[in-house]
């Protein structure tokens, strides 16, 4: 409960930075999705149920915030996310393919829900790939508290 | 597990499209409205100090210029000044209404940008339904239009700038007596296109555009800019113009809307 809480409270952090810090200052076509990046970190460190809860609250609070139906973005981040889960089970687990996954679904839900523009939504979606990693490599000091693993010696192994 | 996460987002959705949410979304938005337009404000200016350094080496001859401008201005507010003057006279002996008399109410809202629209062709107010903002109403700075209220909700509106291509108002040309009238419409937030100019109509570089009224959208005499560009094409029937705006509207910071 109390992660879930906490969840709520960076969400809500990353939704209104999202809309009106990061929108101002670098305008809405080079605004990374900080709520799809936060969520889309679990899955590149293999925490897909954290990614889920993330992506739901996210995505909530982010139509609450915004000129969307209500339920909109969260159920296409859930829908996006589980299609990656199941790609990197079916294909392969090493970070390079969920790199190009995330950046994938990025393109799908920007190009969809944000802008028709391909164009954009490759920029936002690089930009929002770019963000997941910087979270992904925070982890040690944030998102290892969400998911509780050990992140340290994954990534060693990886690394290895 | 996903599937019951599915199954919530499916259900928040549903409920979502019915409108259940939007007591909800009003507290949410009342919270945070304030909270979000300050982010904004703070993430201004550091833009703006950003931009003053790095625009430090043209602020002398843009001051040079400025200086020259300002001398041209004060030159023609002295003949403008008489000719108000002139006006005063003219209305008492004909015992007229002044016309400058904005007789509508103009609400106050500061701007933040809209992060789900890429183009830049739209902008979020922090004034809704409840300040009685509607969708329809015009938005303004000073006499030039800013835009239309596309959507309310109760904290907050969503705005179509000018130079929106969803948006098209029907305006005239001041500056040339046949008042050239034409259909402008936005250019995916760059600029405004001017249509629909008759071949024998004059219009010129230069000219002063405003709104016309006659679509029965926005009100009448606002400014939307000058003509920069003249396009004839001799295989084309109609004319068209390219509008500049003389607001800066990627940097909105505050705007009125007219309040009927």
């Amino acid at each position: 409960m109390k992660k879930i809480g906490v969840l709520i409270f960076v969400n809500i952090l990353l939704v209104i930075l999202q809309n009106s810090f990061f929108n101002e200052l670098f305008s809405a076509k080079f605004n990374p999705n900080l709520v799809m990046a936060f969520g889309f970190a679990f899955l590149l460190m293999n925490d897909e149920e954290v990614g889920l809860s993330s992506l739901l609250i996210g995505g909530l609070v982010y139509d609450l915030l915004t000129f969307v139906t209500v339920g909109f973005s969260s159920f296409l981040f859930l829908i996006l996310f589980e299609l990656c889960v199941i790609a990197t089970h079916y294909f392969s687990k090493s970070l390079p393919f969920k790199f190009l996954l995330l950046f994938i679904s990025a393109t799908i839900y920007t190009f969809f829900a944000v802008s028709n523009s391909f164009g954009s939504a490759l920029v936002v979606a690089a930009l929002t790939l770019l963000t997941s990693i910087i979270f992904y490599l925070l982890d040690a000091n944030l998102l290892r508290y969400f998911s509780g693993t050990e992140l340290g010696l994954m990534r060693q192994g990886y690394r290895s | 597990m996903l599937v019951k996460k599915l199954f919530v987002a499916f259900v928040i959705l549903a409920l979502g499209f019915l409108g259940v949410f939007n007591p909800f979304r009003t507290v949410v938005q009342y919270i945070f409205t304030p909270v979000e337009f300050g982010l904004k404000n703070t993430a201004s200016s550091i833009k703006d100090t950003g931009n003053f350094f790095i625009a430090l080496k043209g602020l002398r001859d843009q001051n040079i210029s400025l200086i020259k401008e300002n001398q041209n201005l004060k030159s023609i507010i002295l003949s403008l000044k008489q000719a108000d003057d002139e006006n005063k006279i003219l209305r008492t002996q004909l015992n007229l209404k002044n016309r400058n008399t904005f007789d509508k109410k103009l609400l106050l809202a500061n701007v933040m940008g809209n992060a789900k629209d890429l183009t830049g062709g739209s902008v979020i107010i922090d004034k809704g339904t409840r300040q009685g903002v509607k969708a329809g109403s015009n938005v303004i700075l000073a006499n030039y239009l800013v835009g239309i209220v596309k959507d309310t909700q109760s904290e907050r509106s969503l705005v179509s700038l000018i130079t929106s291509p969803d948006i098209s108002a029907t305006v005239r040309d001041i500056d040339v007596a046949q008042h050239t009238e034409g259909l402008a419409v936005g250019q995916y937030g760059t600029s405004i296109q001017m249509t629909r100019i008759l071949p024998n109509e004059v219009i010129n570089v230069g000219d002063t555009i405003v709104t016309s009224g006659k679509d029965g959208i926005f009100d009448a005499n606002l400014l939307l800019g000058k003509v920069v560009k003249v396009v004839s094409v001799p295989a084309e029937p109609l004319k068209s113009a390219y509008i500049e705006t003389q607001i800066d509207l990627a940097n909105l910071d505050k705007v009125f809307v007219i309040i009927e």
